[in-house]
């Protein structure tokens, strides 16, 4: 019954004869450089992903920890002296004391605006506008550069083809061509930060961000990155669709392929089906802001609710292009560390498929506080249906892990501190999904923690599992086991305390988007921006890990863990062409009780005696 | 921050829905019951809290125990368990159902009331603008009283300290039904009571409602006292006691967004009667209605009436004389003031931003513009001259006038 | 996606669809041109959705301004937009016939059936700009203009060597703010040519779109690129053809014909 195949991997973590692995250079580093520049590899593509997308995450968490460590105090905490217009020197009182920029509101503004003649200033700078930048700039960049391409772009690119036993994704050039559009709309995006920062929250609600600022180009620039990225998550998605039907390796029918084909295959449906309302809209509100064309802006007879609808239209689903993938990489993480075949197959995929359809049906639950009684009846009701797939998925991981054979690696940590915050994140969702409720919460510090659990605690949690998951497989390297455990507890711990306080300040009356706040919630706040340090103190022991893995890591088995989905068939890392000849599948993806894995070695890894009854 | 520390631990624990032995400060909510609605949202949060608690306990329980019970051993078979079972996945898919009916039908009740104002509510229109919010009562007055609350207060005492930011405190009455009809002068902005527990989005060019049933101090509430710190007293010369409950703006609307704060102070029905008449411009005289214009409109926030300094150019003897704008010098008489209110932008005070907002003759109508002028009048040292003859006033200005102006900026040069 | 293999062993007579091999990851040609007109269609799916957008921001603003909308309405010449429903559904034929024509290798035909149809679309700009944009925005008219009745009205139009004609006050119709056109009697009459300029100014460029893929076939076509075979470009360049002919089919009637 065994399809071992050991023919597949070379020698083991080695570099086979002809052709060698996808990661050894072609020759000097500048052949290198253009090899990877030009390349239309899958695996290739997906590391320069990782790279990008961990960027990016660099860049939004130092906004996160400026907004974090702002909030300290109820008053401005890193106070900004404000500059004399006349003399363009640090502005002083009478007494000499400096003026600081927080000060500016009542006779000083004026002071100020009296010496700046014949110039105009298009926002107040009360001191706030920095924080309304930082806020801004976390949001926009962990949403549409981060998170959004997170495990699809990055981990489903370099995966997909290994778990089909394809030799590439259907287009390959299409699939560079992704990500030189992703890499071109963060580039705007980053230089509509650097002249100047972007205010209008990430959301670009109207007319806000269509009048704020309006003589400088940072909010168009920072739209069109977030149209042009729309593009890549397009490709991207189509890509994947159209390998997902036509590459599966002969014998893989559409239920024998891994769970986190499916998962991304429902994202990447969403990805297709909803991006393209979010182009058009964004692409009206920079008409709207270059020509004032009026279509969403109530003085000219617009209707910002309109901008909304077509906003959640496509934010909606996206939370779901989000959410879908990790939970792909959890249904593979789970049975592969329980040796356990996962509970309920089918109906893991099709709630993949029931979320991705539902995900359309419920944007208007962003908008109870603003739109009409009948259709936040219609939406609260349509809300609590996406409830019902995402807890079966929950149960079914849960129930994998009844009688299994469970190791407590890193990747099976994160997996559990998954399941541990996204049961608080959804459940946390239920009191937004009621209208009572709603009403108090909406937009409100409960909101943030909320999101923050599924989209952090849910995506990038299962992100970083995921590279623990398949780092020996992408790199060929083995890691400290030790020190990563550290590196998750650190973060699950410091994700807490940021988050869970946030709950409470909700509901207690703090909205979001606030620098000042009433003297009562600032205990709160502490507690939280203690939390976001523990935080970045695990996501740096993280990187450490990782770096060293690279330098001085053991060299990987082919098949480390003793999963059974074809890329563990492969070699660590993978040869340029992933296989060496086309695998033939024999066995479902998670048959542990009848299947030995293949290039299992009991040195490697030791696994369990085969239960009587398999054959 | 200890204390604050101390008195969290000391509130540790679920929060129970009794009546009467509410505390007015937990780990889930402030003051609890200010109106029924709020209660009832409450309750509705805590059922769902709970029965949240208790599907949370029982899946991370059981995932707990399945990760110690069946920890890999070497050698130790995994014992074999079906990977399937349709009677159990068919329950675990319909019993959820089943709280998310309930959660939605509580849910929907407590929209209806929040949302459905009474027949005999009292209207009152509530206007919202960058960073501030006007309240207009039934008999057209506005309140003109504002406070500084919060660490701004502790650190910038007084609303004459640059920084501090004065909030409108808008008095409404107790034990009755409020409905306000909203609207926005510039972006959308959100009107948020949390003690309320209900917030509505304010947009420009459509109106929302919002209302809520507030209710009344008792004598537990505390006394209201003046400025100089003696117990108001109503007419009847009983003490007044009020409740005070914040508003904040929900929806991102700029710099000052998180400054733009407001309170309501609800007092009883017969104090509330004697200030709105006391607001009110009827059987006022045209500097009268001026000056609660001024105050109540907001004015007040840029605009100052002793030559000091402000955001935009003080009133201080701004009538009858010259000012620069882009447009050249004007003379500052009543077309110019009624230019400048109704169409802001047609002409600017040179060094001064165009950020003036736009009013209409609903916010500010002729009576009220006509006591704005005169209001601006009385405080002007040219309001007697004739328009003729202001060019040769403004050349001999008496520099008496700009005394408090200049000796505030002689020292720092 | 289609690579084309000029290094193959077979000699230079051999047309270069003959010599085309399919990418290395598919099994064979058949395979690759199903998966690349399954991402063609899902591609255009998401155009379609790009202008859904569009039109549901028609639909709700039609439905809260109808007097602003039937008035704007009433300034489009229906059959300028006749001519250009005629103009692209008889290159939509052309594009078909141009794909049957080289997958019955009949090159000579098939090239210019591809040239038909790009001068069909540069016909649809021209039509576009010169009869509907350009008098709309400036006053200034080409007299063979089939005038609406209300042109007419307009007596103090000048004569300006022949053809070209200004009618003073007509101008001015400009999107939002841009909007100056003194006799509009509806206030929200701006908001009205926002969503024309942008819905059919997408559309254009669509239109651009297309015919730069037309003119790539054209170029790749006079090189022997398509035959029986391997036809993949022309095929998809025609299935976007044939979307950017549909999305104008439903603009002509919601912009031009409904009062």
């Amino acid at each position: 019954m065994s399809t071992l195949d050991s023919s597949n991997a070379g020698h083991l973590g080695g570099h086979h004869a002809h052709g060698g692995s996808y990661l050894t250079p072609k020759g000097g580093w500048l052949t290198t450089v253009i090899d990877w520049a030009t390349t239309v590899d899958h695996k290739k593509i997906g590391v320069m992903y990782m790279v990008a997308v961990l960027f990016m995450f660099f860049l939004g968490g130092v906004a996160a920890l400026v907004v974090r460590t702002e909030l300290v105090t109820p008053v401005r905490t890193v106070e900004v002296q404000a500059t004399d217009p006349a003399t363009g020197q640090p502005m002083v009182d009478a007494e000499g004391k400096p003026v600081m920029k927080s000060e500016i509101r009542g006779q000083w503004l004026g002071e100020m605006k009296a010496k700046i003649t014949g110039q105009e200033l298009t926002s107040i700078d009360g001191g706030n506008n920095w924080y309304n930048r930082a806020f801004t700039l976390h949001g926009a960049i962990m949403v549409f550069m981060v998170i959004i391409p997170s495990i699809p772009a990055s981990l489903g690119n370099f995966l997909i083809p290994l778990m089909l036993g394809a030799k590439d994704v259907a287009f390959p050039r299409l699939n560079l061509l992704s990500w030189y559009v992703y890499v071109t709309g963060s580039i705007f995006a980053v230089c509509s930060i650097v002249i100047g920062g972007v205010d209008t929250g990430w959301t670009f609600y109207t007319p806000y961000s269509t009048t704020t600022d309006a003589e400088y180009a940072n909010v168009v620039l920072m739209v069109l990155g977030a149209f042009i990225l729309g593009f890549s998550s397009i490709l991207t998605g189509l890509n994947f669709v159209v390998t997902v039907h036509k590459l599966r390796a002969p014998g893989m029918g559409w239920f024998d392929m891994p769970l986190f084909i499916w998962a991304m295959y429902s994202t990447s449906l969403i990805q297709v089906l909803a991006t393209p309302v979010i182009g058009i809209t964004l692409l009206l509100l920079i008409f709207e802001r270059m020509f004032r064309i009026g279509i969403f802006d109530p003085a000219l007879g617009g209707d910002p609710v309109l901008y909304q609808h077509f906003f959640w239209f496509y934010s909606h689903p996206v939370v779901y292009v989000m959410i879908l993938p990790a939970f792909g990489v959890i249904s593979e993480i789970i049975p592969v560390h329980s040796h356990k075949k996962i509970f309920g197959y089918r109906a893991v995929a099709f709630a993949s498929l029931g979320v991705a359809l539902v995900s359309f049906l419920v944007w208007g639950h962003h908008m109870f506080a603003s739109s009409g009684e009948l259709a936040a009846t219609v939406f609260s009701a349509l809300t609590f249906l996406v409830a019902i797939p995402t807890a079966v998925k929950v149960f079914n991981w849960i129930a994998t892990l009844y009688k299994g054979s469970i190791a407590l690696t890193t990747p099976m940590w994160y997996a559990l501190i998954f399941l541990f915050l996204f049961s608080i994140g959804g459940l946390t969702g239920l009191p937004l999904g009621t209208l009572a409720t709603d009403l108090h919460l909406h937009d409100s510090y409960y909101v943030v923690a909320h999101f923050h659990y599924v989209m952090m605690g849910g995506t990038i949690i299962t992100f970083v599992g995921g590279l623990h998951h398949w780092w020996p497989k992408m790199f060929g390297r083995m890691y400290n086991q030790f020190w990563a455990n550290i590196g998750a507890f650190t973060v699950f711990i410091g994700f807490n305390v940021t988050f869970f306080t946030q709950f409470f300040l909700g509901t207690q009356g703090m909205p979001r988007r606030y620098a000042s706040y009433i003297d009562d919630y600032q205990i709160y706040h502490v507690i939280s921006t203690v939390g976001s340090y523990i935080l970045l103190l695990g996501f740096l022991i993280h990187l450490f890990v990782f770096l060293h893995s690279l330098v001085a890591g053991r060299k990987a088995p082919a098949n480390p863990w003793g999963g059974l989905t074809l890329e563990w068939e492969a070699a660590s890392p993978p040869d340029e062409h992933n296989f060496h000849h086309e695998p033939i599948v024999k066995h479902g993806p998670y048959d542990f009780d009848t299947t030995v894995p293949p290039h299992w070695d009991p040195k490697d890894y030791p696994l369990p005696a085969r239960p009587k009854h398999a054959h | 921050m200890i204390e604050k520390l101390s008195q969290l631990v000391s509130t540790l624990g679920p929060t129970t829905l009794a009546a009467e032995s509410q505390p007015t400060y937990s780990w889930w909510f402030r003051n609890w019951g200010a109106t029924e609605n709020a209660t009832h949202s409450d309750t509705i949060f805590m059922n769902i809290w709970w029965i949240s608690v208790g599907w949370f306990v029982f899946l991370m329980a059981l995932m707990v125990y399945f990760v110690i019970r069946y920890r890999r051993r070497p050698g130790v078979p995994a014992p074999y368990s079906p990977s399937h079972n349709t009677s159990l996945e068919v329950a675990w898919t319909v019993i959820p159902c089943f709280f998310l009916t309930y959660m939605f039908l509580a849910g929907f009740s407590g929209y209806i009331e929040k949302m459905v104002a009474p027949g005999d509510a009292i209207e009152m229109n509530l206007t919202a603008k960058k960073w501030d919010w006007t309240l207009t009562y039934p008999n057209g007055a506005s309140s003109p009283e504002r406070t500084v609350v919060g660490a701004a207060a502790k650190t910038q005492a007084g609303d004459a300290t640059p920084g501090a930011r004065p909030i409108p405190i808008f008095y409404i009455p107790g034990d009755t039904s409020v409905k306000l009809k909203m609207v926005s002068q510039d972006v959308m902005h959100s009107f948020w009571v949390p003690d309320f527990r209900i917030k509505m989005d304010i947009f420009p060019n459509r109106y929302t409602t919002y209302w809520f049933h507030a209710k009344g101090p008792d004598q537990s509430s505390p006394v209201l006292k003046d400025s100089t710190g003696k117990d108001v007293t109503t007419a009847q010369g009983e003490k007044v006691h009020y409740n005070d409950h914040f508003i904040f703006c929900a929806e991102y609307c700029g710099d000052q967004h998180s400054e733009m704060w407001g309170i309501i102070r609800v007092v009883p029905r017969v104090y509330y009667a004697a200030k709105i008449e006391e607001w009110n411009i009827e059987g006022k005289t045209p500097e009268e209605i001026g000056k609660l214009v001024y105050q109540s409109q907001g004015c007040v926030a840029c605009h100052t009436v002793d030559g000091s300094k402000g955001a935009a150019p003080t009133w201080k003897d701004l009538f009858g004389n010259t000012v620069p704008t882009n447009a050249g010098p004007t003379l500052a008489d009543e077309n110019y003031i009624r230019e400048s209110i109704y169409t802001p932008n047609a002409k600017i005070h040179e060094g001064y931003p165009s950020n003036m907002p736009v009013f209409t003759t609903a916010q500010i109508d002729e009576r009220r513009m006509q006591g704005l002028i005169a209001y601006i009048k009385s405080i002007s040292s040219k309001a007697g001259t004739a328009p003729a003859a202001a060019p040769a006033a403004a050349a001999g200005q008496s520099p008496a006038d700009n005394k408090p102006a200049d000796t505030k900026e002689a020292p720092k040069k | 996606m289609s690579t084309l293999d000029t290094r193959s062993g077979i000699g230079n007579d051999v047309p270069l669809w003959k010599r085309y091999v399919a990418g290395h990851h598919w099994r064979s040609a058949d395979e690759e041109f199903d998966a690349c007109t399954l991402g063609f269609w899902l591609f255009l799916a998401t155009e379609v959705l790009l202008f859904a957008g569009l039109f549901c921001a028609y639909a709700m603003l039609r439905y809260k301004y109808p007097e602003a909308f039937v008035n704007g309405s009433s300034y489009l010449d229906w059959r300028w937009g006749c001519v250009n429903t005629a103009v692209l559904l008889l290159s939509s034929y052309t594009m078909a016939a141009s794909i049957r024509m080289f997958q019955l290798d009949r090159q000579g035909t098939g090239k210019l059936l591809l040239a038909i149809t790009f001068v069909c679309g540069l016909g649809f700009l021209f039509v576009k700009g010169t009869f509907e944009y350009m008098p709309k925005l400036s006053g200034w008219f080409f007299f063979l203009d089939p005038a609406l009745p209300h042109y007419l009205e307009f007596k103090n139009a000048e004569a300006l060597g022949g053809m070209l004609v200004h009618i003073d006050g007509y101008g001015g119709k400009a999107p939002g703010q841009f909007f100056s056109y003194a006799f509009s009697s509806d206030p929200w009459e701006p908001l009205w040519w926002s969503v024309y300029y942008s819905a059919t100014g997408i559309h254009a460029l669509h239109v651009v779109i297309g015919m730069s893929l037309i003119a790539w076939c054209w170029v790749r076509a006079r090189k022997g690129a398509y035959g029986p075979t391997h036809y993949t470009m022309v095929e998809n360049t025609g299935l976007y053809w044939h979307l950017v002919d549909l999305i104008w089919i439903f603009l002509f009637p919601l912009l031009y014909l409904i009062h």
